[in-house]
């Protein structure tokens, strides 16, 4: 088994803490910091420069493991995206970019033009060393009426080696996608996401069906995600609510040891 | 249910950052501007009326202002530029200065060989110009001698004099010899100068401290007109000493002050013509566009699906950002098919009043708001008959901008809340009826002198007055004059009036006056986008209507201690009648029930209100009643307790 008991390094999704990244970047990111995380995810800017962001990280010693850049849609060129992220990942210092499509993109495109754009940037980007992650949504697997979205992607000639897919354990229980669907294909990020049914964030680990069944069968793959990235936020929380800071302070402490409980599952050790 | 999914959404922090932005920007002072500010949209809207010929006026009111600077004739030395509130007097100076004047013998379509234009080139460098800002420079006494002392100071260390001018001019005694040292150094310099000494925002002061500046200005403009030929431009050796003065006024003002303006034996007026709005608005679109488009800033949406704890994330580029906010500004102020309809943007065109920055404030407000850009967006995907933006959810925009619910005092507001204009404690029936009896009474053409004799004498006490008074002259819809008075701004008033009855109105100032009241769960807040919540908003309206209702009965109710003028109900009741104020009840109950009748000829709407039928029939009952009690009592009748 590749997978060792010692836990990867967890990384924190910034978009899952935009109210604060919005509101007090400074204070927000020195929070990140204090509660021991030392790798980010950027989507979206926060209203800041890109360069003043990428300045704010560095300045923190934040690393970035991965960018993720505007949705798919069928008016934008390959080289729309090339551009963007060559662009950009200079900016953070950053190997790995995200791409994805949200469902009013994905029933603007047909599917195997959606397959050609998404190789293209993926090919293109592979030049330079720059891993593509495609963030899958309950439609990317959706096979209803012939073989999902996803299927046909990685059975397309020329799929390049740097293309894998970045899955998200809330939209694989929102669809409920089971593990063995995306069984077959590379997969390059996990954003881990639990919520309980009102979509208020837990513990990862609380239940086995919301996140942990998901996670399970990467870590023991041979070629595991690169990158593990936490991504718990509740939805609708009013402003005077109580922030997730104790779900989020959780996950990260009992990252290690959630870590060891899936390594050592009989799911992973088969 | 309405659909929210798919909808994009202007980011509401970006949004209130761009806001500042652009006030800062738009509204700021000149100073912080570059010297030619062409990527200013105001002063493109002149550059672009001169070169695409849309609006000719604004070309002949530059050369009007040129000829009296180098006058064929007799020649004025005060010059007056009369334009209301943000009709953009400033601007037009700004422009004439800048940029008309520098370039006027390329824009007149003469060439750069030509003598005339060697003339003008030679000519202008010998004009000087003095220019004092005295925006926010009140009192006088205190800041603006400094502004005066500032502008002059400048201006000799520009020209290269030796200027040894007291320093910290902050009186008048100090300025008066400051500017007399640069009439001397003029003269000393043996060369002939035009001075042209522009006191931008002078009708910013009020109209004793403008009494004042006059007199300071009155003693350096001589009464006799300087000799020579007028007609050829000033040289080295033959030229002429002249002060122009540019004053701003607004026209209220030269109404009142003009005996005062009257006294200078050399003087003309300039009326500044409205600014056409279709062309600003247009034009600020694009100045939106080039600045945005030069950020990395993204513009990130967040695209809602109903049933989901999650919303999809989505980034535009600075370039679509500004291609899409382009197109929301332009579209919201359109009138017809892919707009608004007329009966809306006509409102929406006196709440502006005329005023530049009045329409700059309030069209982003909702442009941007996502009421209006959901619906729009719904409108596109399913091809609705034009157009795309119901009064409804355009007065909704407009009324909450970004907000879950109307804010009062928000300074980008231009706003009024009417049921809250009195002063604490909000639950008197007089305080809540004060605004909108006021707003009635001024739209109608009462003074605010009238208005207010009229209004203490039907029992609404002096500090709901003063209380309303102040909401008034702060939302501008009233101007102090001097003496007490007050320049009432009838358009404002008469669009207040008008929104009062809108269906938007009375379902957010339901909200915001049932938290006001401590009633807070009367009347809950809900997305007008979502069908889903039509009953319980209704419910909260029509809970308010009731209320308003109660509280009106209440007013008209003849109470010997509070009327003491009157010594027996008939004397009031006839004074009721005579100031002939409507029932306000009915005028907004009667719209709102029509249009809740429009509202459930929608397929989803009824669906909607089939699964809570009887709930449904027992609301519009409720409202049938009260329709049908305050039509019979609109004849005005006072009551007796």
């Amino acid at each position: 088994m590749s997978n060792s008991a010692a836990a990867p390094q967890l990384s924190l999704s910034l978009w899952s803490i935009r109210k604060g990244m919005y509101v007090t970047p400074d204070e927000t990111l020195d929070r990140v910091k204090g509660l021991g995380i030392s790798s980010v995810e950027v989507a979206g800017f926060f209203n800041d420069e890109a360069a003043r962001l990428a300045g704010q990280l560095s300045q923190r010693t934040l690393r970035v493991c991965g960018i993720t850049g505007p949705a798919l849609r069928e008016n934008r060129h390959s080289r729309f995206y090339i551009t963007w992220a060559l662009t950009y990942l200079p900016l953070f210092n950053a190997r790995a970019f995200n791409l994805h499509t949200d469902p009013r993109g994905f029933a603007e495109f047909s599917r195997d033009s959606l397959v050609r754009l998404v190789i293209e940037i993926a090919r293109e980007l592979e030049k330079c060393s720059i891993t593509v992650g495609y963030h899958c949504y309950p439609h990317d697997f959706d096979s209803t009426g012939g073989d999902s979205f996803m299927s046909q992607l990685f059975s397309a000639p020329g799929v390049p080696q740097n293309l894998g897919l970045q899955l998200d354990t809330y939209w694989l229980h929102f669809g409920s996608t089971a593990p063995s669907v995306y069984a077959p294909f590379p997969v390059s990020s996990v954003h881990l996401n639990e919520r309980d049914e009102a979509g208020i964030a837990r513990i990862l680990g609380t239940d086995e069906q919301r996140c942990s069944q998901y996670i399970r069968s990467l870590v023991a793959r041979n070629n595991p995600p690169a990158n593990w990235i936490l991504e718990n936020e509740s939805a609708d929380r009013a402003d005077d609510e109580p922030t997730d800071d104790d779900v989020l302070q959780a996950c990260i402490e009992g990252w290690a040891a959630y870590w060891e409980t899936l390594v050592n599952s009989p799911a992973a050790k088969t | 249910m309405l659909k929210k999914g798919h909808v994009d959404s202007v980011n509401y922090v970006y949004r209130n950052e761009l806001q500042s932005a652009f006030t800062e920007y738009l509204l700021g002072e000149s100073k912080d501007l570059p010297p030619l500010s062409l990527d200013d949209p105001r002063i493109r809207y002149y550059v672009s009326s001169r070169r695409d010929g849309e609006q000719s006026v604004p070309v002949a009111s530059e050369e009007k202002l040129f000829q009296e600077f180098w006058p064929p004739g007799q020649r004025e030395q005060v010059i007056f530029v009369i334009g209301g509130a943000g009709a953009g007097k400033s601007t037009f100076l700004r422009y004439v200065f800048q940029y008309y004047i520098p370039h006027r013998p390329v824009l007149r379509g003469h060439k750069r060989t030509s003598e005339i234009y060697a003339l003008h080139q030679r000519s202008l460098s010998h004009h000087i110009l003095a220019y004092a800002d005295l925006a926010s420079a009140k009192p006088l006494k205190e800041h603006s001698y400094d502004r005066l002392h500032e502008s002059i100071s400048t201006t000799a260390k520009r020209c290269g004099f030796e200027y040894g001018g007291a320093t910290g001019g902050k009186s008048e005694d100090v300025f008066r010899p400051a500017i007399t040292e640069l009439a001397q150094q003029v003269e000393a310099k043996k060369r002939r100068w035009y001075l042209s000494w522009v006191l931008d925002n002078a009708d910013h002061l009020n109209q004793t401290d403008l009494k004042m500046l006059m007199r300071v200005v009155r003693e350096y403009v001589p009464d006799i007109p300087p000799k020579g030929a007028a007609e050829d431009p000033v040289v080295a050796d033959s030229g002429r000493d002249l002060w122009r003065v540019v004053i701003p006024v607004r026209p209220e003002t030269w109404l009142n002050l003009h005996p005062l303006f009257a006294t200078f034996k050399n003087f003309v007026e300039l009326r500044l013509p409205d600014l056409d709005s279709d062309v600003l608005v247009r034009l600020r679109a694009v100045f939106l566009r080039t600045i945005l488009s030069g950020t990395t800033r993204h513009f990130e949406t967040n695209v809602n699906e109903p049933g989901q704890h999650r919303p999809y994330f989505h980034l535009d580029t600075p370039r679509e950002m500004a291609a899409r906010m382009n197109r929301a500004l332009v579209q919201a102020y359109r009138r017809g098919p892919t707009g608004v309809s007329p009966e809306a943007r006509e409102v929406f065109d006196d709440l502006a009043n005329g005023s530049a920055r009045r329409l700059l404030s309030l069209l982003p407000r909702a442009a941007f708001s996502e009421t209006i850009q959901a619906r729009r967006a719904r409108a596109q995907q399913e091809h609705w008959v034009p157009p795309q933006v119901s009064d409804f959810y355009f007065f909704d925009g407009l009324i909450r901008g970004d907000e879950k619910r109307f804010i009062a005092d928000s300074s980008e507001n231009k706003i009024l809340n009417l049921y809250n204009l009195g002063a604490p404690p909000a639950m008197e029936p007089h305080t809540t009826f004060v605004g909108l009896h006021s707003v009635y009474l001024l739209g109608r053409g009462d003074s605010w002198h009238d208005v207010w004799t009229k209004l203490v004498r039907l029992g609404y006490r002096s500090e709901d007055m003063l209380a309303c008074r102040e909401w008034l002259v702060d939302m501008e819809l009233l101007k102090p004059l001097w003496s007490s008075q007050y320049q009432v701004e009838l358009r404002i008033a008469k669009a207040h009036w008008r929104l009062l009855r809108e269906r938007a109105y009375t379902d957010n100032m339901a909200v915001v006056c049932a938290s006001a009241w401590g009633l807070k769960d009367k009347a809950g807040e809900f997305d007008p986008l979502d069908y889903g919540n039509l009953l319980p908003r209704c419910s909260g309206g029509i809970w308010f209507i009731e209320e308003i209702w109660r509280r009106e009965k209440d007013v008209r109710r003849f109470r010997q201690e509070r009327h003491r003028e009157f010594t027996e109900f008939s004397g009031f009741s006839r004074f009721y009648t005579q100031v002939g104020l409507p029932c306000v009840t009915h005028y907004v109950a009667s719209e709102y029930r029509k249009m809740l009748g429009r509202v459930i000829t929608s397929a989803s709407v009824r669906t909607t209100v089939e699964q809570e039928k009887e709930r449904w029939s027992e609301l519009m009952a409720r409202l049938d009643g009260i329709v049908s009690d305050a039509a019979r009592d609109d004849a005005v009748k006072a009551t007796q307790q």
